[in-house]
């Protein structure tokens, strides 16, 4: 629960900073304990918002990062694609 | 059907179609379900799934049919699904002689899926007895969880006898156990006191999970040790502790006696009449006739032998049950009658082969 | 903060599941999960009439992955169990999972006279082209020459053509899709779930430990692209093109699309 909010906010931004255009519209929520390291949601990502991440899970695979959320567009591909349940995509609020 | 069969799933096979053939007559009219399958292996399969649907379910076959059953059959111990299988024996291997009887696989039903688990069979030998079993069997198989076999054979399927059928009121009928807490904490497999877990089944919103796997009390794959031996354990104990649910003899003129026959089905209608015949010639000879084979009633035999010198096992076969009797009985004189015969042995037959050791 | 969308379909305390780092059964199951979950929030289906029966095999382990209730049952039975179930309880839904060693191989035999019968249930096959589960034996789709553990000298088979089959036998829904286009997948489970008869829809899937380990790759992203170039979507495409040819590729896309009285409303069991 606890590592899974702390990738939430790290793809927040910090709230008011941001011009209003590059605000995140959509959170991309990994659960890392779920995570294969397939790799297969950085690969299909058609706005590179993921990127393979450095810490591991308690079975030893990386998950990946949303290292450019606010490039997200909402299109799902990675919830879609992952094989284990570890990544969706919400609209922010 | 008066113990509230609903569903039946089976393939033609001589010599039990006419039963599956009676079934698709009359059960629609009561409701029920009878579908033919592509073979046997559909048909216990679909038993299986239509008794996790909640329905009371059967099916029907005869030696080969019942050696593509019994992966299905493993399956149904197993996950503990209630269901009765109706073995109609005919001489084998193989095709053998599919309109003739014997009491070859009496052994077949009790081994023949693979794995640690008991089993109840029962074996009638009039047609009274096919219909009073048939209601026990369904009760057995409700009450412990279990799948249940009916044994008959080719020459009793064959019998034209005068039945009482009682009506639904006058029966006792037994239902599943359901489940006495919420979904959430309900496991499927967590037995109660006797050993047999309560049944929730497809549609109540349980979330059930019938698994072929071994399993812990929710059903998930537990491959320990632990877990493992606890399963199968149980699976066996389940059935041999609730054994006076299920083994019920007849004694004829057993009491003091100093020869007694051991003989179930239809050969023990011969067996009957031999003890008849040597009394009449003062012999003290009186019949044990168990209508469970399985479990075996080691107890029920003992007490019936108890002033016996010798025990004539009488068997339609090369020797089968009496290996168990041998086992049991072993300070006494157990004697094989094993009589092949397409037909039932007669009681001549019988006589000739008992009077030699007398 | 809110759970996976269809973490209300999963007993979560038993994920992560057993299937391998990129293998497409994980992908196969959410996509129908999404579409169930369309056909519940629709009022379409209830979620305590669900039921998804499963035989052996990598694909059959869905069973134990989701929380309405399943079965895991015996190698090839899947559909006999489902069948039955059915027949007995009209108002379930019944959807069978499972490989194509399971669902055309041991259990060919019940997947043609189930279809022949138009019976009421949706079967979904992932076709991996090899037997996963026990380390990589021959399939029936496996392709032809390929090495497989039983096959060293590569595979003197044609695969089979399970959407003919089933089509020929007269089944109301014949569709195949691939993992590498779950929006495919969602949206045919989602058009099966709203009709009756038999529903079959073939779902092609990466294996990289195994399959992908015997044509000489195995990385997930590698096996993944593969399988995506050699599918092609056609939206209505004719049973002609429906070959499994590992060379020239497979078509996507909705085969047949009947409105047959199911089997239930031929007994009257509707």
């Amino acid at each position: 629960m606890g590592s899974r909010l702390g990738t939430e906010q790290a793809q927040h931004g910090k709230p008011g900073t941001d011009p209003p255009e590059r605000r995140p519209r959509f959170h991309v929520v990994v659960i890392p304990e779920r995570c294969k390291e397939c790799g297969i949601c950085v690969h299909v990502c058609p706005k590179n918002v993921l990127e393979k991440g450095t810490e591991s899970n308690a079975r030893g695979y990386r998950y990946p990062v949303p290292a450019r959320p606010e490039d997200c567009i909402g299109c799902r591909l990675c919830e879609f694609n992952c094989p284990d349940f570890a990544i969706y995509v919400v609209p922010v609020g | 059907m008066a113990a509230g069969l609903n569903f039946f799933a089976g393939y033609p096979i001589t010599p039990a179609s006419d039963l599956f053939e009676y079934l698709a007559e009359k059960l629609p009219g009561h409701g029920g379900v009878v579908v033919q399958f592509e073979d046997e292996i559909g048909s216990i399969n679909a038993v299986i799934g239509a008794a996790w649907a909640g329905a009371k379910a059967m099916t029907a076959t005869s030696g080969p049919g019942f050696s593509l059953m019994v992966e299905g059959l493993g399956l149904a111990i197993m996950t503990e699904t209630p269901l009765v299988l109706v073995d109609v024996m005919r001489a084998g291997p193989s095709t053998g002689v599919p309109t003739k009887t014997t009491q070859s696989d009496v052994y077949q039903v009790r081994f023949a899926a693979h794995g640690e688990y008991s089993i109840p069979v029962l074996a009638p030998w009039s047609a009274q007895e096919a219909f009073d079993l048939a209601v026990k069997a369904f009760n057995i198989a409700e009450a412990l969880r279990t799948p249940v076999i009916l044994l008959t054979d080719a020459a009793l399927a064959h019998t034209w006898e005068r039945v009482e059928i009682k009506g639904s009121g006058e029966i006792n009928v037994v239902k599943r156990r359901p489940p006495c807490v919420p979904p959430e904490s309900f496991k499927l497999y967590e037995p109660c006191e006797d050993l047999v877990p309560r049944m929730a089944y497809f549609g109540e919103g349980y979330g059930v999970l019938v698994e072929s796997l071994a399993h812990d009390e929710e059903g998930f794959y537990s491959p320990n040790t632990e877990a493992y031996e606890r399963l199968v354990r149980r699976l066996v104990a389940k059935i041999e502790r609730n054994s006076h649910l299920i083994v019920d003899n007849e004694e004829y003129l057993t009491r003091g006696a100093e020869y007694v026959i051991y003989a179930y089905g239809s050969t023990a209608r011969s067996a009957y009449a031999v003890v008849k015949e040597l009394r009449s010639e003062g012999l003290r000879v009186g019949l044990f006739r168990p209508k469970a084979l399985w479990p075996f009633d080691a107890e029920g035999l003992r007490k019936a032998t108890e002033r016996a010198r010798k025990v004539f096992v009488v068997e339609n076969n090369l020797g089968k049950m009496v290996r168990e009797v041998e086992r049991v009985l072993k300070d006494k004189e157990v004697i094989p009658i094993n009589i092949i015969d397409l037909e039932v042995p007669s009681p001549d037959r019988v006589s000739e082969e008992i009077r030699r050791w007398l | 903060m809110s759970a996976h969308p269809l973490d209300k379909y999963l007993v979560t305390k038993r994920l992560p599941h057993i299937w391998c780092p990129g293998c497409g059964i994980g992908v196969a199951l959410a996509a129908i999960l999404r579409a169930v979950d369309k056909r519940v929030r629709e009022g379409i289906l209830k979620p305590e009439n669900l039921v998804m029966v499963t035989g052996i095999g990598c694909t059959a382990r869905a069973a134990i992955y989701v929380s309405f209730d399943s079965a895991h049952t015996i190698h090839g039975r899947a559909i006999p169990f489902a069948s039955g179930a059915k027949l007995a309880n009209p108002k379930l839904e019944v959807m069978v999972l499972g490989g194509d060693g399971d669902i055309a191989g041991i259990g060919g035999n019940h997947l043609l006279h189930a279809a022949r019968r138009n019976m009421d249930l949706t079967v979904f096959m992932v076709t991996n082209m090899v037997y996963a589960m026990t380390g990589g034996q021959v399939a029936p789709t496996t392709p032809t020459g390929m090495y497989t553990t039983t096959t060293p000298k590569g595979n003197p088979e044609t695969p089979v053509n399970v959407i003919k089959l089933v089509a020929y036998q007269g089944a109301n829904y014949v569709a195949r899709a691939s993992t590498t286009h779950p929006a495919l997948i969602e949206r045919y489970a989602y058009r099966a779930l709203g009709m009756e008869g038999f529903r079959f829809i073939e779902i092609i899937s990466p294996c990289p430990e195994i399959f992908g380990r015997h044509i000489g790759f195995r990385d997930p992203i590698e096996l993944y692209e593969e399988i995506k170039r050699k599918s092609k979507y056609k939206p209505k495409p004719s049973l002609e093109e429906s070959d499994l040819d590992w060379e020239r590729g497979w078509v996507l896309g909705e085969f047949i699309e009947r409105n047959e009285p199911g089997y239930l409303r031929r007994i009257g069991r509707v």
